[in-house]
Parts: structure tokens; C-alpha cells; sequence
């Protein structure tokens, strides 16, 4: 029930503004519980006032405590490093985006490394391995089969794209600092150390493309099996030793870059809905 | 909303050699529409392309008029849209909150607290409060469908595109959701997918019928159970001219088909004339 009184808006502000004795305060507040007019009056107040900013930040706080989203430790680091909150919770869903995930691919690229260790054709190993790492995990970041809510994201308003995008990005910064750091323990830290970086990306990015037309498991076996018989094929017909990965190699990775990438812009609304 | 919220011309949409639609022409108003059809019907393709998930081969849909082939159109109709698949897919992982929520940023809902204020009242209206908190892992089939059918009340769209909602619900868990779709139906375009035909009589203002792809029936449930006028008789006995006989509760059989002079006829149920619609081209089917 609205009471047939309403307190004086001077008074209001003093009291906002904690200009008011004890008494004025005392009625106030005795008053506002039951007059929506004048407690909307207080929230207008409030809002305008120097109150607003640490108001925020204490419900800020309270949201923050109790939050019905468990956050894991790979959405609190997104966080952290600035991204928002929303774009978290979306790579929180990607399944190449988990620990176990990580942990595995760790596991290829630890025995691909100790093969470096071993002989000139493990350092081949490594090289091929590191950039089916991204690859993989791009492949199973987004599409029908490896995302269970692909259906009701596709009549969802974000593009399909953008999602493709903020997910790809994710897993092949994680993929490319967890291959990077394996090949640090390779025994040579020269040119061929880094030698798989620039593959990684145009294989990646010519799965992408490639999901365009066919679902990304399906590009995803098909890129990793061209690369490693172009690779094998490669190291078999010429006389240098890692010829895929040197000089005219590595810009021919950037070609196909660039291209896939035009295709993969070109194609954008391809993936915005089923074909099957 | 006032008119045709949904418009479909001459839609066509096959998958390799399976005609799935062959030329559905349809026009569909505010209030509850029941689709049913028996299964390969067509009706899960329809679905799909009302949601814009599926593209037709042919054909035109407009939705709010609004063309879903054009992309900027097409992501205006997915604004005022929720669709609940056949099937929906779920991280399982997740808790009915999470995957709410999770669908809610895909509904381009980004700032925190509004969010999360539509995730309660999304869950709210689909009975989900106490279990909002429970792993999607641990919630019954019925549970999940809630959970299906929250995501997509979110953002209170202004059409309904439901597959199969009621599938595996126990009867006290189907009539919440009658009651739930009933209320849906008042201000906004409900388009329900069911194989019960008691669904379609205790919810939809009309409803269609779907077999190989085409539209069989149009019309109210009570024209569904016109099909059946004098066509439905009790016996004694399973009679040897009825397409379909059923001996019912009280001993008697129920018979369908083309009665004998003198037969007992029978009020016709929906149940009756969809049997007949879709029983008759079944048989046609198998000669």
C-alpha cells in the first residue's frame, strides 16, 4: 500500500548524500519500505551519485559469490587475461578446450619430442606431429558431431561464423604455446625448431576453409592425411633433409594460407546452417 | 501479432534420393498448430527448415515477414525464434542453469545480470527452479526436455517451433506441458511436432498432416475426425471389411473402414480419421 505521504526530494537527497541527522534518517527509512515512490526516488538518487560506482561494485561482488555458473580453471584464466565473461562461458563448451584435452595432446608431443632426441627421423616426427595438434583441436572446437548443442546454436542469432572464429582462435593460441613449448625440449634449438609454426597455421586454416563444404571431422582427416603424405612424399624425392620445411616449402604454407583464409571469408555463410 | 506469422511456399528438400518435402505450401497464425505425421512423415525437416537450420532445395519461407534466404533476414527471424530439436543436444557436464545460460549468450544475450535474470525466468516457466542447479547428466528424459524447452523460451520469441515436445514424458509430466504450451499458444505462433494424437486434440486451434512429404489434412482436429464419419462402427467381433480393428474396454471391437449396411456407427475420434488418412496411404504404400 502506498502511504498518502511522500518525503521531501531535499530531504531525499541529503539523505543520499548522508547529509541528514540521525532522526531525518531514522523516517526515511521507516517511510521508504512502504512508498514505491519514494524508494524509486532513493534509487534514482543513488544511481546519479557518487554512491553508484561502489554500489556496483559491491552487487558486482555479491553476483560474483553467488554465481550458479561453476567456473573451471581454463574460463577463469580467459577472464583473467581480460577477455569478457560471455566469451568464456563459450569456450567453456569447447570440448578441445579441457584439460583432458590438453593432457593428451601433451602426451603427443612429449613422444614426438623424445624422438627428436633419437635421430634426424624423429626430428621429422616432431614436425609433423606439432601442427596436427591445432588441427585436431580446431577440428573439434565447432560442427555437427562434436558439439552436442550444434543444432539449437545454429537457429541461435550469433553467427555461426563468429562462433567458429572466437573458438578457432582459442584452441590454436592454447595448441600452438603447448607445441611451442615442446619444442623447446627438442635438442637443436635452431631454424627447424620453429619450422612446423607456419604449416600449423595454413592447416588449420585450410580445414576451416575445407568445413565448408563437409563436416570439420570429415576436413579434419582428410588435411592431416594429405599433410602427411605430401610431407613423407617430399622428404622421399628430394636430396636436402627436411625439404617441406625449408625456404620455398615454408612460402608455399603461406600461399595456401592466404588462400584458404579468402575461401574460408568468401564462404562464411555456408556454415551459418545444416546441409544435411 | 496479427495474420500469417509463418508463410511457406512450395518448400522441396531432399536428402540424396529421399524426397523428404515435396511442394508444402502453408500459412500458419498465432495460437497452438499441431503437426503430425507418421515417422519419415517430413515432419523433422520442416522443423528444421522453419528454424533456419536446413535450407530448402525449393520453395520460399517467410517467418515475421522475413525472408530466410537472406542472411540479414534470416538472423532477424533467429531473434524472435526458439526451437526446441527432436533431439537436442546437451554438455552434459554442464547444469541446467550452465546450458541455459550457455544457449542465452548464443541468443546474443551478453551482460551478466540480465542474462541470468532470463535464464531464472526461462527455467522458471519450464518448472526447472529446483533442478536448475543439478548436472544435465543427472536429470530424467522428461527433465531434459524441460531443460530443451527452457532454452527456448529464452528471450520470450514471438514464434515456437517445438519437435516432438511431449516424446517420452509420463502422463502427469505431459499435462504440465499442455498446460505450459496452452498458455505459450495464447499471444504467440506455436508449431508442435507429435506422434499423440491426444496431444493435438487437447492443445492445437488446428492442425496439419504430413505423410511422404506432402500435406495431407489442413484443417481443425474436428476435421481430422470428420475423415472418419461413417466409418467407424462397433462389433462383436473383428469384422473381415475394416482396414483396422481393436477390441476396446468394454469387450467390443472397434472397426475402421468401409462399414457394412447395417453396421452400429460410431462417433469418429481424431485418432479414428488420422489412422485412416495416414493407415490408407500406408497400405497403398505396401501394395
Amino acid at each position: 500500500m502506498t502511504p498518502d505521504w511522500h518525503a521531501e526530494p531535499v530531504a531525499l537527497r541529503h539523505y543520499v548524500a548522508g547529509r541528514i541527522d540521525e532522526a531525518g534518517a531514522a523516517s526515511i527509512e521507516a517511510h521508504i519500505p512502504s512508498c514505491w515512490r519514494c524508494r524509486r526516488s532513493v534509487a534514482t538518487l543513488i544511481g546519479l551519485g557518487p554512491m553508484a560506482a561502489p554500489l556496483s561494485r559491491i552487487w558486482g561482488g555479491i553476483e560474483e559469490r553467488t554465481d550458479p555458473v561453476r567456473r573451471g580453471a581454463i574460463e577463469r584464466l580467459v577472464v583473467r587475461v581480460g577477455l569478457p565473461e560471455h566469451i568464456a562461458r563459450l569456450l567453456a563448451a569447447t570440448r578441445s578446450l579441457r584439460l583432458s584435452w590438453f593432457a593428451a595432446m601433451s602426451i603427443a608431443l612429449g613422444f614426438a619430442a623424445l624422438a627428436a632426441h633419437g635421430s634426424t627421423d624423429g626430428l621429422l616426427l616432431f614436425l609433423i606431429v606439432a601442427p596436427l595438434v591445432p588441427l585436431a583441436g580446431v577440428a573439434a572446437a565447432y560442427g555437427p558431431g562434436v558439439d552436442p548443442a550444434y543444432e539449437v546454436g545454429l537457429a541461435a542469432p550469433m553467427r555461426s561464423f563468429r562462433l567458429l572464429l572466437i573458438r578457432s582462435v582459442a584452441v590454436l593460441a592454447a595448441s600452438i604455446t603447448l607445441a611451442a613449448a615442446a619444442a623447446l625440449t627438442l635438442p637443436h634449438l635452431d631454424w627447424a625448431a620453429a619450422a612446423w609454426l607456419v604449416p600449423s597455421l595454413a592447416l588449420t586454416l585450410v580445414t576451416l576453409a575445407l568445413s565448408t563444404y563437409v563436416s570439420s571431422l570429415r576436413a579434419a582427416v582428410g588435411v592431416a592425411g594429405g599433410w602427411v603424405a605430401a610431407v613423407l612424399v617430399t622428404e622421399s624425392l628430394s636430396r636436402a633433409r627436411l625439404a617441406a620445411f625449408r625456404g620455398i616449402g615454408q612460402l608455399a604454407f603461406v600461399i595456401v594460407a592466404l588462400v584458404a583464409a579468402a575461401i574460408l571469408a568468401n564462404r562464411r555463410d555456408a556454415i551459418d546452417r545444416r546441409s544435411a | 501479432m496479427n495474420g500469417s506469422a509463418i508463410s511457406l511456399q512450395d518448400i522441396h528438400r531432399s536428402f540424396l534420393r529421399t524426397r523428404a518435402l515435396e511442394g508444402v505450401t502453408l500459412d500458419i497464425q498465432t495460437g497452438v498448430t499441431g503437426l503430425l505425421g507418421p515417422n519419415g512423415a517430413g515432419k523433422t525437416t520442416l522443423q528444421r527448415i522453419l528454424a533456419t537450420v536446413l535450407a530448402p532445395d525449393r520453395g520460399r519461407l517467410r517467418i515475421l515477414g522475413l525472408d530466410s534466404a537472406k542472411p540479414r533476414e534470416r538472423l532477424e527471424i533467429r531473434r524472435q525464434l526458439g526451437y526446441m530439436p527432436q533431439e537436442p543436444g546437451f554438455h552434459r557436464s554442464f547444469t541446467a542453469f550452465e546450458f541455459v545460460d550457455y544457449v542465452a549468450i548464443l541468443k546474443e544475450m551478453t551482460g551478466r545480470r540480465a542474462r541470468h535474470e532470463e535464464v531464472r525466468r526461462a527455467l522458471e516457466l519450464a518448472g526447472l527452479n529446483a533442478v536448475a542447479r543439478k548436472r544435465i547428466r543427472a536429470l530424467s528424459g522428461g527433465m531434459r526436455r524441460r531443460v530443451a524447452l527452457a532454452q527456448a523460451l529464452l528471450g520470450d520469441p514471438g514464434v515456437l517451433i517445438l519437435d516432438e515436445p511431449t516424446a517420452g514424458l509420463d502422463p502427469e509430466q505431459r499435462l504440465r506441458f499442455r498446460e505450459m504450451l496452452s498458455m505459450l499458444g495464447e499471444d504467440r505462433t506455436v508449431l508442435i511436432s507429435t506422434h499423440q494424437t491426444e496431444d493435438v486434440a487437447a492443445l492445437c486451434q488446428r492442425l496439419i498432416v504430413l505423410h511422404r512429404g506432402r500435406v495431407v489434412l489442413d484443417g481443425s482436429p474436428r476435421d481430422l475426425a470428420e475423415v472418419a464419419r461413417g466409418r467407424v462402427w462397433l462389433a462383436d467381433a473383428r469384422d473381415p471389411a475394416a482396414r483396422l480393428s481393436w477390441r476396446t474396454a468394454e469387450g467390443r471391437h472397434r472397426n475402421i473402414g468401409e462399414a457394412p449396411p447395417g453396421a452400429q456407427m460410431v462417433e469418429p475420434s481424431i485418432e479414428d480419421g488420422y489412422l485412416l488418412l495416414v493407415g490408407k496411404a500406408a497400405l497403398e504404400e505396401a501394395a
